[in-house]
């Protein structure tokens, strides 16, 4: 038996050969030290033109009131309703990406406030920072089958009257969710302001810092009051998430929380509410 | 002169030359093309093995991954051609996502009736990124590979252990693919293959990535 060429594999195959070998790609590593997004909506434009939508229906997702406002002249009233299911979930969720880039230090800000009529159900996840499928290494966000569903490396959920900041170092579950300091308790109709400052790795050198109307709620270390864990589950960093997000459980009422002073950037004074 | 011992000059000039890859758009047809191109190539063989292999463990979480591979069979005496077409996002291999085309001749250093055997090749390692979405800064490439493995066969059993070394524009990668088989017949044969990925980039970071898979191989006897 021989092998068998085609008359024109020989020069075919140089040319492709050449052309690999100078059109190399760079290493399918995300770079670190990557630049911080500066952002600010206060919602004043009465518009969500800076973010993507995880929302059934804006009409009735999303309204701009002008009382409550935590600072100028409206705020974001986020409503989720029982039939709200968006993307594997019931959710009214507004997204900002490129904001929470491997190895990089970015502070987050804003207020939010439990409408006084809410009714308690179960939990709800009011912000979060989702994982990015590792697009270098192939990945999209749909594969088939679906494989890795997890809660978010680092989000904060309401629940009763209280807030408490958590963690997951399992991509491949949400049943592995732990707090880190204690629950806080909060009133329904009163603004909370949030800071949030984190360190993103892949590593157990990124830290989360995080602060509740001005006092910390992650715990003394010792030294400073950064908690330090892995937060990223892949290199091409994660995504901030604020509005409900109530998992794959139906909710059993409607329930509105207002938002406003959402803020990134590179310092507590530049996000702080 | 050994790529890892590349001057920084040259390594430069390298940089100057490359085509920028990402500029054209990798559509569907290309993919057609290069499947085709392969398969003329591979199919059109009369002897060698073919396999096909699932999983994909990508260190910490499950992403599906699915490959098919031939093997030719020996010709010039111990040349012989792989290729490798993976595809991500799927255990049904038509994928939307990605594909990776690795192509490589290797050269066999031992008869073919021994047990041990110690080959080394030359290839290219194309990816072809087909995610359409505004947050995923990635782009097509294609990356020239060094390869060598060691095998040993005890009759039921085969044990093979390659080694992939790639060549960025801004660093290097090495694969270690450990595959043991057990043969299920006179054609068939099951397999598991463990993939360890180091990747640096010079002077700056570096990276680690691990999958298995497990996969069948058919072979065409001579």
């Amino acid at each position: 038996m021989k092998f068998q060429f085609p008359f024109y594999s020989f020069p075919v195959s140089m040319f492709s050969y050449l052309l690999l070998i100078f059109s190399c790609g760079k290493v399918p590593i995300p770079d670190k030290n990557q630049t911080v997004l500066h952002f600010a909506e206060n919602f004043e434009n009465g518009n969500l033109g800076q973010f993507e939508l995880l929302v059934k229906d804006t009409t009735s997702n999303t309204v701009f009131v002008n009382n409550p406002v935590r600072e100028g002249n409206l705020a974001l009233k986020t409503i989720l309703q029982p039939g709200d299911f968006v993307a594997h979930g019931y959710r009214t969720e507004m997204c900002v990406y490129e904001c929470a880039k491997y190895k990089t230090e970015v502070y987050y800000g804003f207020s939010f406030m439990i409408d006084t009529a809410y009714k308690e159900d179960s939990y709800n996840v009011i912000c979060q920072w989702q994982d990015l499928p590792n697009y270098q290494m192939g990945e999209s966000w749909n594969p088939m089958p679906r494989l890795h569903g997890s809660s978010p490396p680092l989000h904060i959920v309401y629940l009763d009257n209280h807030i408490q900041v958590k963690m997951n170092t399992n991509p491949n579950s949400n049943h592995y969710n732990f707090g880190v300091g204690e629950i806080q308790e909060i009133q329904k109709g009163v603004w909370n302001d949030i800071v949030m400052h984190v360190y993103w790795s892949d590593k157990d050198d990124g830290f989360v810092e995080c602060w509740l109307n001005g006092a910390h709620i992650t715990p003394f270390n010792g030294t400073d009051f950064k908690y330090y864990k892995r937060n990223l589950f892949n290199r091409s960093g994660n995504y901030f998430k604020f509005g409900q997000y109530r998992g794959p459980e139906k909710p059993l009422f409607t329930n509105a929380v207002y938002f406003d002073a959402v803020k990134i950037g590179t310092s507590y004074e530049e996000v702080a509410p | 002169m050994p790529f890892i011992l590349m001057p920084l000059k040259l390594e430069q000039a390298m940089k100057k030359l490359r085509l920028n890859v990402s500029s054209f758009s990798v559509e569907k047809s290309h993919v057609m093309s290069l499947l085709l191109f392969s398969s003329l190539l591979a199919f059109g063989q009369e002897k060698g093995s073919l396999s096909i292999d699932w999983g994909s463990w990508r260190t910490k979480y499950l992403y599906p991954v699915t490959n098919i591979r031939y093997d030719s069979p020996y010709f010039l005496k111990n040349v012989q051609i792989q290729t490798r077409l993976r595809s991500y996002g799927t255990l049904f291999f038509a994928s939307k996502d990605g594909y990776d085309f690795s192509p490589i001749a290797t050269y066999r250093f031992h008869k073919k009736e021994s047990k041990f055997s110690f080959h080394v090749g030359l290839g290219t390692d194309l990816r072809i990124r087909l995610v359409n979405d505004s947050r995923a800064h990635v782009s097509s490439s294609a990356e020239p590979l060094l390869y060598a493995d060691i095998q040993y066969d005890f009759g039921k059993w085969q044990v093979k252990l390659p080694v992939w070394n790639r060549y960025y524009a801004n660093g290097i990668g090495f694969s270690i693919l450990p595959e043991i088989a057990v043969n299920a017949g006179k054609k068939l044969s099951i397999f598991s293959r463990f993939e360890a990925n180091y990747m640096a980039v010079y002077n700056y970071d570096h990276a680690f990535s691990a999958d298995v898979f497990i996969g069948l191989k058919w072979k065409f006897l001579e």
